[in-house]
């Protein structure tokens, strides 16, 4: 276990360092001057003949490696660059955005692992029966529901129709508040700092506009996981230590929730681990739909007005937070199994 | 061949599954048919969606155009009837280099061990540490726009699944003395790739293949909806949905509901095809997977 | 000194549904067992000694096993005929069982001082601290070193002798009157075998529990059992006390078995001896389910199923060669030209 551990750890500077390079090997397609502000700080330096100086400078057309090295060395140092969309450092926006984007997917998790396992539990006890088919094809409706699809429709309906769930972040009274004095951002996530702030009418509202994207984003996810979760919970309810719980006259009830679920958790904790970093992919198309600004719109935004350095500071940060979410996602699987945490 | 008919018959015997094969035919029948039942106005570029007009305010439906028109005047039917080709142009061939590469790599991994397949695993786990999508807008985003580019930045972020799972059953079949006794006996490598290992790892390559017809198409649709994919005009079901985005919403004024059509046709046609495809898989799955007969 | 009978099954009869068609794996047996003491279950591999013991404790697969025909009277209680409740209230308290193989039948994600003691919480009453401290007499008493600290271990961190000691704690923590052992040592190595059936026996005799011992091994039943049964292809063939079942098997298919126990003086090809294999339940025979393999069968026995006769007191078989049986046992080799006339 510990040993697995260690291993892990010493091969994340190895993933991360593959990491930055695949990604700054598709850079290769830009030019020097599209790839420039990828290195700089402040718009003022692009001016002029200083471009062609620090295109020198940078080895912008040179060879890969030094380019690569460059850059690389300024990522380490929390440089990712100008964003030529929103025209603010790279980095500045991230720090922005990344709660935002965070404080969505934390609240579209939740719920999903809640349902999706305690469905996938139902049909996997009703395997066959009536409950497990219509759970089959709702689930495989919700694989088949594209998220721009269903948020649009959430959108159509809830505000289009009925004007109940505005797309954004915050109403415009809101944002006033949010964004003034006293009103102070310890997380960056609102809902949590209006309630640290006491400020009951914006977390209120704050909620309201995640209600939306929640709903999108979750739907798309507790499909899976219901059926990972029924998966395995069949797979252990077929297994002989479940007749030995039936053996010791304890109650379907104990048999099944105690016998089968706690092994048919470990996988699907797995997955559901996964499933959180999944979503914060997910939200690319989520947040473009509800006007949240999180990393996911931005990435949008960011592609389609070809801000370069955006688009890469954005990728960084989305492989970070993968690799480093699946290693805890991996550490926690050998915690939970006393068969590996053991062993 | 016997294994094909047997799994065949049992998907005869669930009405799941029976429904998915025939949503899936459906879609290969329009695909087929399209040139009959969307006669192109201008052959040389069929899959650019004609235009009725230049209003920019959508269509009801009408004699003409029975599902109405986008803004811009493309006409929905069109649309979808050649999306429908275009969804199936992704697919294919998405899946099929992804394959390609998916079973080079998976067999020299699993073929040579040792330090051959960690580098290779290494390299796999790089590649999907990036969300899928993202990973795809990067791409997108270096290599400018387009349906060509797109279909190359899926095919780059979605080899990795197939080369695990190939890898995983050419370790299985070298267990097996025969491959060891073939290599030694000097066997060439394709012989043993089509005589041991794709038939090992047949049906689970279907199951996955068939939810991913869904999976690719729907990805490259999801682009589009963002402005990355196919041109304007390009008939694609994406761009479809995404002209309805201001309509449907009443920020434009007047009553959403009067330009239901411009969502529900294209929607339901991406819903359908998507669902065909994951009946299909799913009904794969449960005859195939042992895990799953209890 | 005839003693009580506990358990009396009555012409019992199990199908299983399965995707080609039904078919029946136990059909008609008939057997008892008597207040302390042992009766064992003697045959090859699935001629349904299992299925007769799930299906006493009505613990086969659901939707899939089903006893259509017959009776299990225990204590004047027809098992088969109780609710689901007091049939909860039977397993374990009354009636225990001992699975074959102790690793799977044990769960991997509790530990095994839990999973007795979830057991005597159910039944006995007993708070949970009640249960560990009696977890670990229980384990002193099957003979597991420092029981204090194994009751926190997991299964998968104790040897197959010890796990299985376990489960024998386990079974016997309530205090059954009736234990069924369906091939406990099967599993163990041949000395743990040793071990492990005579820890059932001192434990047995000090409960005074009766014991329905399952096995292929005739060994284990000379050891331990009072009374025999021997089943092949879901029937009883042969039943009786243990020593004239030894002296003068009446059924070809027992003098095979008995010639197939390897023995120091004799040279014989263990898996030899009995030619073939058990016919599956899609494909039996007409006449005797034996005719197919029976050195002996003569035309009525592809036509016609022999009934199980008393021989002598208390001594069933079902053979139409009874009678001849002590002279043709002596050529089972031969067995060709003592009698058999080809079909
Ligand atoms: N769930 C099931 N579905 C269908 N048939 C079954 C099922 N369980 C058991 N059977 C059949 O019932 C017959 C008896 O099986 P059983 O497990 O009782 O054999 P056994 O005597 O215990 O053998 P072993 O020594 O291998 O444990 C077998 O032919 C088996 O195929
Ligand atoms: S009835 Fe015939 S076939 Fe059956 S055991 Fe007796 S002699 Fe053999
Ligand atoms: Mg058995």
């Amino acid at each position: 276990m510990i040993s697995f551990i260690i291993r892990r750890l010493l091969l994340l500077p190895v993933t991360l360092l593959g990491l930055t390079f695949l990604i700054f090997f598709f850079t290769s397609f830009l030019s020097p001057y599209q790839l420039l502000s990828a290195y700089v700080q402040d718009p003022r330096q692009l001016q002029g003949a200083n471009v062609e100086k620090l295109i020198e400078k940078y080895g912008l057309k040179k060879n890969f490696m030094v380019k690569y090295g460059n850059w690389l060395e300024k990522i380490v140092r929390g440089n990712f660059g100008w964003s030529l969309s929103l025209n603010e450092p790279v980095i500045k926006v991230i720090g922005q955005r990344f709660p935002a984007t965070l404080e969505l997917t934390i609240y579209a998790i939740v719920p999903v692992i809640w349902i999706g396992i305690w469905l996938g539990v139902v049909a996997a006890v009703h395997h066959n029966g009536v409950i497990d088919q219509i759970l089959r094809v709702v689930a495989l409706l919700g694989y088949s529901i594209p998220a721009f699809v269903l948020g649009l429709l959430i959108l159509f309906i809830f505000y289009g129709v009925l004007g109940w769930l505005p797309p954004g972040r915050l109403d415009q009274w809101a944002q006033m508040i949010v964004y003034s004095k006293n009103f102070h951002q310890y997380t960056g996530m609102i809902t949590i700092d209006a309630l640290l702030n006491g400020n009951i009418p914006v977390f209120l509202d704050a909620l309201k506009h995640l209600i939306a994207p929640i709903l999108t984003l979750s739907y798309l996810s507790w499909a899976g996981l219901l059926r990972i979760t029924r998966s395995s919970m069949l797979e252990a309810l077929g297994q002989d230590y479940i007749r030995t719980a039936r053996a010791k006259g304890l109650s379907e009830r104990v048999v099944v929730n105690k016998h089968a679920r706690r092994n048919a958790l470990i996988p699907a904790t797995t997955v559901a681990g996964m499933m959180f970093i999944g979503m914060l992919g997910g939200v690319i198309i989520t947040e473009t739909i509800f006007n949240y600004p999180g990393i996911g719109s931005f990435s949008a935004q960011a592609a389609e007005q070809f801000d370069y350095s955006g688009v890469l500071g954005v990728a960084v940060i989305y492989g970070l937070v993968t690799i480093i979410g699946n290693l805890i996602v991996d550490i926690t699987y050998a915690l939970i199994d006393p068969r590996v945490r053991l062993g | 061949m016997e294994g094909f008919v047997k799994v065949l018959k049992k998907l005869m015997r669930n009405p799941t599954s029976i429904a998915g094969l025939l949503l899936v035919l459906l879609f290969v029948a329009i695909a087929i048919l399209a040139p009959v039942l969307a006669k192109p106005p201008y052959p040389d570029t069929p899959y650019q969606m004609p235009q009725n007009g230049w209003s920019s305010v959508p269509q009801p439906p009408s004699h003409e155009d029975i599902f109405g028109t986008t803004e811009g005047q493309y006409d929905i039917y069109y649309g979808i009837i050649w999306g429908t080709r275009t969804a199936f142009k992704l697919g294919i061939f998405v899946i099929g280099l992804a394959l390609i590469i998916g079973l080079f790599v998976g067999t020299i991994s699993a073929y040579f061990g040792g330090w051959v397949d960690e580098v290779l695993m290494r390299v796999t786990d790089i590649f999907l540490a990036f969300p899928f999508l993202v990973g795809v807008i990067v791409i997108v985003t270096m290599l400018g726009p387009g349906l060509n580019h797109v279909m190359w930045a899926l095919v780059i972020f979605y080899w990795m699944g197939y080369a695990r799972l190939i890898r995983g059953s050419v370790l299985e079949v070298k267990e097996n003395d025969y491959v060891m006794a073939g290599r030694a006996l000097g066997t060439p490598g394709a012989r043993i790739i089509t005589r041991h290992i794709l038939p090992n790892s047949i049906y689970p390559i279907l199951i996955q293949v068939s939810m991913d017809m869904a999976t690719i198409p729907l990805t490259a649709a999801a682009l589009s909806f963002l402005g990355l994919g196919a041109p304007v005009g390009y008939a694609d079901w994406g761009q479809l949905v995404s002209f309805s985005r201001n309509w449907i919403i009443s920020s434009s004024g007047g009553n959403p509901f009067a330009y239901w059509y411009t969502i529900t046709y294209p929607s339901l046609a991406i819903i359908l095809y998507a669902m065909g495809w994951n009946l299909l898989g799913d009904s794969l799955r449960d005859i195939l997977d042992p895990r799953m007969l209890i | 000194m005839v003693k009580d009978v506990l358990l009396q099954v009555k012409n019992l009869h199990t199908v299983f549904h399965t995707e080609d068609g039904t078919v029946e794996a136990i059909g008609g047996v008939d057997f008892e067992v008597r207040q302390g003491e042992t009766l064992g279950i003697v045959g090859e591999s699935g001629c349904g000694k299992s299925v007769t013991s799930l299906s006493i404790m009505r613990l086969l697969p659901k939707g899939i096993g089903e006893v259509p025909q017959g009776e299990v009277i225990y204590k004047g209680k027809n098992l088969l005929k109780l609710s689901e409740r007091e049939m909860r209230k039977i397993r374990g308290k009354e009636i225990a069982m001992i699975f074959q193989e102790p690793m799977t039948a044990l769960n991997p994600v509790y530990t095994v001082g839990e999973q007795l003691a979830e057991m005597v919480e159910l039944h006995l009453g007993m708070s949970k601290k009640e249960a560990y401290d009696y977890a670990i007499k229980m384990f002193e008493k099957v003979g597991i070193p420092m029981p204090e600290k194994r009751i926190y271990e997991y299964p998968h961190e104790l040897s197959g002798g010890l796990r299985q000691r376990a489960m024998i704690a386990m079974m016997m923590s309530c205090n059954p009157n009736l234990l069924i052992a369906d091939e406990p040592t099967t599993a163990l190595d041949v000395t743990i075998q040793a071990q492990v059936l005579d820890l059932m026996r001192e434990l047995l005799k000090e409960y005074n529990s009766s014991l329905i011992m399952i096995t292929h091994d005739l060994g284990v039943i000379a050891e331990m059992a009072d009374r025999v049964a021997v089943m092949y292809a879901g029937r009883i063939v042969e039943y009786a006390d243990v020593v004239p079942l030894f002296k003068k098997p009446s059924h070809p298919y027992t003098v095979g078995l008995m010639r197939s126990i390897p023995r120091p003086d004799v040279e014989v090809d263990r898996l030899d001896s009995i030619k073939g294999v058990v016919p599956d339940l899609f494909h039996m025979p007409k006449g005797c389910r034996f005719s197919n393999r029976c050195p002996y069968a003569i035309d009525k026995c592809f036509e016609e199923e022999p009934p199980l006769v008393e021989v002598e007191p208390g001594h069933y078989t079902r053979c139409w060669r009874y009678q001849e049986m002590e002279e043709l046992s002596k050529h089972w080799e031969s067995g060709e030209e003592v009698g058999k006339t080809s079909k």
